[in-house]
């Protein structure tokens, strides 16, 4: 995957910026602080003889019409401009902020809409009018129009804070910490808070000058500071009817609130580049600058007349070299594939193929199209191709699609641009097309938006637009990587019959040796942006050579894993986890006070069991319930209350969610899918791995805790020396084991694994199984592995469940399973693994 | 579509009917006596009691808030104290001067916004995109009432094009109508338009990172066709969101304007009536600036569901 597109702002601006509205505010705070003990001249002193003046050597900035000091009068009344800002925004937060933790995070919704409603209500009131409101009931005043800004910022903290902490709530280290035995309030101050700062601070600093510019203008209209407190609005509101005369007296004070605010605003902005993750400097893959010739044996080839031939392409983006040197040829109805680690540069060279690559990225090299030279800084040169003789689909079909527009409207235009044909014709063609891959009318309706369809009819969506172009080369980068298993055999058997139907080339592009070895005649394998290895004639597999490629071949196999099988494994004694009778039904929708009104069952009436050290594995495709069933044995979630009662006992204990002793909660512990987002991105290695420790009985001194991350560091394979690390620091492979070793902390008995490796790469994924048998082994540790994808099943766990739409449809030994599948579900997951692994 | 109409609907009944019971309450049970606040603290006892009998204070709160909505509802908003007229007429009459201007202002904060906002975020990082960003830089700092003084200095008192301010009336012709509130309204749009236009520009520049715009350039739409073909109706969500929080920043801005510019608006009406110490005037004027904000809150989550067909479609 490629970063998002950079800000071109570069650094240096960003600080001049900050540093230019820190310098504003400074002076102006200082001008106000000074007042306090010296100003020119008394700001209240009339002198008629002396009134509007225009700017002199003795008046600065001249006099207004009572002949009162301008600057002296602009600088009393510094102090109580920023105080009424000040407060006002303090106001803003201590209402709101509390206010929106409480409407995220408590599990009532009711309350969520009582504090919603009551925050639109009050957003009703904009400042102005709260203040006429509350002027008009007690009085003007300065406190009043404080007061009238400050109410007005609570709903605007409280919408803010809600809105951040929700989108937190769902990270997976809101779930970690509750595995950590923390409640709820504690989470939202100790993990949610830290982390929705920056948002906040942000905001403050855009209430500040809304703030100030609020009272200033109260103060004009005469509902804010009262005489002879001098103010910014009434000296404006003074100098109206002199403005004919004295323009200074209207020109001076207006301009010092219009520099007060830039500064604020800059202060802002400023630091908002700094927060927003949008403007943080992504962490690109490091790439040395290569030395282009060595080690690669297929520069300057001749190369035959081709569809489409790439020579000495390089990609470099600032300092990074992405791509050195790639030649590659592209014949008609060649199948060709591309493989190599994350970061290895593929998605960068088939970007670089369409002219897709953002504009910071620096292309040299040749590119030929049936011969004729393309123009790799012209836009334009291979817009004429795209859609037309080269197409491409993407990792992500969701993503992909415009959400707000018709799939068929949207395939429409690709057919529209590629023929130059009208409207109704294209509509013709974009249903034929998505009648070519499976979507007739009776599966989906043309007009169906983007959401509504799973993630493989995405993918088919974009496959009808990509062909209908008659495009002669498909490039599909990581078309599969993002579905399931079923469905991605599904889309690779579906681009295999196009490409034979429309004599289309393939350029197929995946981390997965044994996704590629099925699909292609030829395979590229990439590193650290090279060509590395090549093998053009069947079986591929076995004629690559390189290092890299015994790597990538060796994860394709996936049978050395299982731990040893316990013994007397149907002992009743040694059940350590037992669940019986689990069903779930979710709410699809709530009416205004939060009342379910349509239910959903996700899992109905499962019963397992778990002996000690063994190890069971939880199949099924995509929305079959699995991850609810983690929810709902780790305790952070109630089963339904059915008719039959539903039960999970741990080690004889039976687990009550709501109130889980420590003593019960260290015993399980979990792993879950996206290392990613599994930790507080604010905390050390060391305090990520140390939070469970709260669980134990006894508390640890920091030495003995410092010991024991050691320990879970090197027997996840780790260096201790990490711990004081921060977490941003490490690959995901790396934050997988930071993950063990958090789990492995409380040294508990079941520790359940979500999808443990759905999100790394082949390789990675084969050190991480690894890892996790061995120290199943090791500890006699019993575990419930979730998984889409039956090889990895096979490969390490006793017993299997496959579930389909919430139902255990079938359960047994997984070698037996694997023979005998006795359920359509299961074969279907069985036909998803490639052939290679499936036989060998 | 029908159900979410419904459910907007509520909504807004909701907070219409909360915000009437903080108005009440504010003006009419926390502070005192409401007859001694109108008339101030030289008042006899005697006039006291006859302007509370006028006034129906000695009923109990409820019923006297009852009578209010219901009123209300009926169209009978009561008399204004000060001007001894109905309230509903002072008020249709103001009415049609403050919706216009908002509405007017409105207009200019589009124009300016979402054409220049498209530009600074499609050249992002160009020269277009850095002009831009500075003038809107500085409008953004821009005190409205304080511009609007400027404006007057500028064009009606050194180049003498307009009149510094006063509204004729509608019945001068609608032609001479506009021209007379030209002025202002530029005065409120302009520090909006600049707000906007920001949203406008990062919401672009959002959209074109994402992975959809690249689908749509794969198709062999140049980088500017893909953001005005996919990209512009989906920036166009958070932009919707703001401007319709903007036009309540407008309504309560013309308050302030209005007085600049000597308008008999609302918002002028209402300082008006605070001086006076005119409660019954001062409660329906806010009450009415209430209900325009939640109106036009609820229109923008209309405007929504005809930008964002997915919001169309029932909840099942």
């Amino acid at each position: 995957m490629i970063a998002p597109y950079p800000s071109p702002l570069r650094p240096h601006r960003r600080v001049t910026g900050l540093f230019i509205g820190c310098m504003i505010l400074s002076v102006i705070t200082l001008a106000g602080l000074i007042s306090f003990i010296w100003t020119p001249a008394d700001p209240g002193i009339m002198d008629i003889s002396n009134r509007m003046q225009p700017p002199s050597m003795t008046a600065w900035l001249g006099t207004d019409h009572f002949g009162r000091d301008i600057l002296s009068q602009i600088m009393a009344a510094t102090p109580v401009t920023l105080a009424v800002a000040l407060i006002s925004v303090m106001i803003g937060i201590i209402g709101g902020v509390p206010l929106g933790l409480v409407a995220a995070f408590n599990h009532k919704p009711v309350w969520d809409h009582v504090l919603t409603r009551g925050g639109d209500v009050l957003f009703a009131f904009p400042a102005v009018i709260m203040a006429m409101l509350l002027t008009a009931g007690f009085g003007a005043g300065i406190s009043i129009a404080m007061l009238a800004i400050g109410l007005f910022n609570i709903p605007v903290f409280l919408r803010m804070t809600r809105a951040s902490a929700m989108q937190q709530r769902h990270m997976t280290y809101i779930q970690s910490a509750r595995l950590a035995g923390k409640s709820m309030p504690r989470i939202a101050v100790e993990h949610i808070l830290p982390n929705i700062a920056p948002v906040l601070i942000l905001q403050a600093t855009i209430q500040f000058s809304l703030a100030i510019l609020a009272e200033s203008g109260l103060s004009y209209l005469g509902l804010g500071a009262q005489p002879p407190v001098p103010s910014w609005g009434r000296m404006l509101a003074d100098s109206q009817t002199m403005i004919g005369l004295a323009p200074h007296m209207a020109i001076v004070p207006g301009l010092t609130i219009m520099l007060t605010v830039i500064g604020v605003n800059l202060i802002g902005e400023g630091l908002r580049q700094r927060i927003d993750p949008n403007h943080a400097v992504m962490p690109a893959a490091h790439i040395a600058k290569a030395d282009f010739a060595k080690n690669n044996r297929f520069k300057n080839n001749p190369l035959p007349a081709a569809l489409i031939t790439v020579q000495n392409l390089s990609v470099r983006r600032h300092d990074n070299m992405l791509l050195s040197s790639i030649s590659v040829s592209i014949k008609s109805g060649d199948r060709i594939g591309l493989i190599g680690a994350s970061g290895a540069g593929k998605s960068v060279l088939s970007l670089a193929m369409m002219g897709l690559l953002p504009p910071d990225f620096h292309v040299t090299g040749q590119m030929q199209i049936h011969g004729n030279d393309i123009d790799l800084a012209n836009d334009a040169a291979m817009r004429d191709h795209r859609g037309k003789t080269v197409a491409m689909i993407f990792q992500d079909p969701r993503l992909a699609l415009n959400p707000v527009q018709g799939v068929a409207a949207q395939i429409a235009e690709a057919a529209q641009l590629a023929h130059g044909i009208s409207g109704q014709k294209a509509h013709h063609m974009a249903l034929d097309s998505l009648g070519r891959v499976g979507l007739t009318p009776d599966i989906i309706s043309p007009d169906s938006l983007p959401d509504m369809l799973s993630g493989g009819q995405c993918q088919r969506v974009m496959i009808a637009m990509a062909i209908i172009g008659r495009p002669q080369l498909l490039i599909a980068d990581e078309p599969t990587t993002s579905l399931d298993t079923v469905t991605q055999n599904e889309i690779l058997e579906l681009l295999n019959r196009l490409a034979d139907e429309d004599n289309m080339a393939l350029l197929m592009i995946s981390h997965d040796l044994a996704v590629l070895a099925q699909m292609v005649e030829q395979i590229y394998v990439m590193d650290q942006g090279q060509i590395v290895d090549y093998a053009a004639t069947q079986p591929v597999n076995q004629l690559l050579t390189h290092s890299v490629s015994q790597k990538l071949l060796a994860a394709t196999h996936m049978d050395q894993h299982r731990p040893p099988r316990p013994s007397g494994q149907n002992d009743d004694a040694d059940i350590i986890l037992s669940a019986s009778h689990l069903s779930r039904t979710y709410a699809s929708g709530h009416s205004m006070l939060g009342k379910a009104h349509a239910q959903k069952p996700v899992l109905q009436d499962i019963s397992l069991t778990l002996a000690q050290g063994e190890c069971l594995g939880l199949v099924g495709a995509s929305g079959a319930g699995k991850s609810t069933l983690t929810r709902l044995l780790l305790g952070l979630e109630n089963p339904d209350d059915v008719t039959d009662p539903a039960m999970i006992t741990l080690a004889g204990d039976t687990v009550t969610p709501d109130h889980m002793p420590p003593a019960m909660r260290r015993r399980i512990q979990a792993v879950f899918q996206d290392p990613y987002s599994a930790f507080n991105p604010r905390h050390s290695v060391r305090r990520i791995i140390a939070e469970p420790l709260w669980l134990m009985p006894e508390r640890l001194t920091e030495n003995a805790i410092t010991e024991k991350v050691a320990k879970a560091l090197q027997s996840v394979g780790l260096d201790p020396d990490m711990m004081h690390r921060h977490i941003h620091a490490f690959s995901g492979g790396q934050r997988q084991r930071i993950a063990i070793a958090r789990a492995l902390i409380t040294t508990p008995d079941v520790i359940l694994f979500d999808e443990p490796t759905s999100s790394l790469d082949t390789l990675i994924r084969q050190q991480i199984l690894a890892l996790i048998t061995d120290l199943v082994a090791e500890r006699n540790l019993s575990v419930i592995f979730i998984s889409h994808d039956l090889a990895v099943i096979r490969a390490i766990c006793h017993r299997v469940m496959v579930l389909e739409h919430g139902q255990c449809v079938e359960m047994g030994e997984t070698d037996a399973i694997f023979q005998n599948p006795q359920h359509a579900a299961t074969r279907a997951l069985l036909d998803a693994i490639p052939d290679q692994i499936r036989t060998g | 579509m029908a159900g979410f109409i419904l459910r907007r609907l509520g909504v807004l009944i909701l907070t219409l009917f909360i915000a009437s019971v903080v108005i009440f309450a504010l003006l009419e049970i926390i502070p005192g006596d409401p007859a001694l606040t109108m008339l101030g603290i030289n008042a006899t006892p005697e006039t006291i009691a006859a302007l509370r009998d006028e006034l129906g204070l000695n009923a109990h709160a409820l019923p006297r808030y009852l009578a209010w909505i219901s009123g209300m509802l009926h169209g009978d908003f009561g008399l204004s104290y000060t001007y001894r007229t109905p309230v509903a007429e002072l008020l249709a009459e103001r009415m049609m001067v403050t919706l216009p201007l908002a509405i007017y202002a409105l207009m200019f904060t589009v124009l300016i916004a979402l054409p220049f906002g498209f530009l600074a975020g499609a050249r992002e990082g160009r020269w277009h995109d850095r002009i831009i960003l500075f003038f809107s830089q500085i409008g953004i700092a821009l005190p409205n009432f304080w511009f609007a003084l400027m404006l007057i200095m500028i064009f009606a008192i050194q180049l003498g094009w307009v009149s510094a301010g006063g509204f004729s009336g509608w019945h001068h012709g609608w032609i001479n109508g506009i021209a007379e509130l030209t002025l202002p309204a530029l005065a409120l749009a302009i520090p909006q338009a600049t707000i906007l236009l920001r949203v406008m520009r990062s919401a672009l520049i959002e959209t074109a990172r994402q992975d959809y715009i690249r689908t749509a350039r794969a198709k062999g739409l140049s980088r500017d066709q893909a953001l005005w073909r996919h990209g512009w109706i989906n920036a166009l969500i958070p932009v919707v969101t703001i401007m319709g929080m903007q036009f309540s920043f407008l309504i309560a801005g013309a308050i302030i304007i209005e007085n600049v510019f000597s308008l008999p608006g609302l918002g002028r009406l209402m300082v008006q009536a605070i001086g006076q110490r005119d409660i019954i005037l001062v409660e329906t004027i806010i009450l009415m600036m209430v209900l325009i904000v939640v109106t036009v809150t609820f229109i923008t989550d209309l405007v929504y569901a005809i930008i964002d067909p997915r919001l169309r479609r029932p909840t099942s």
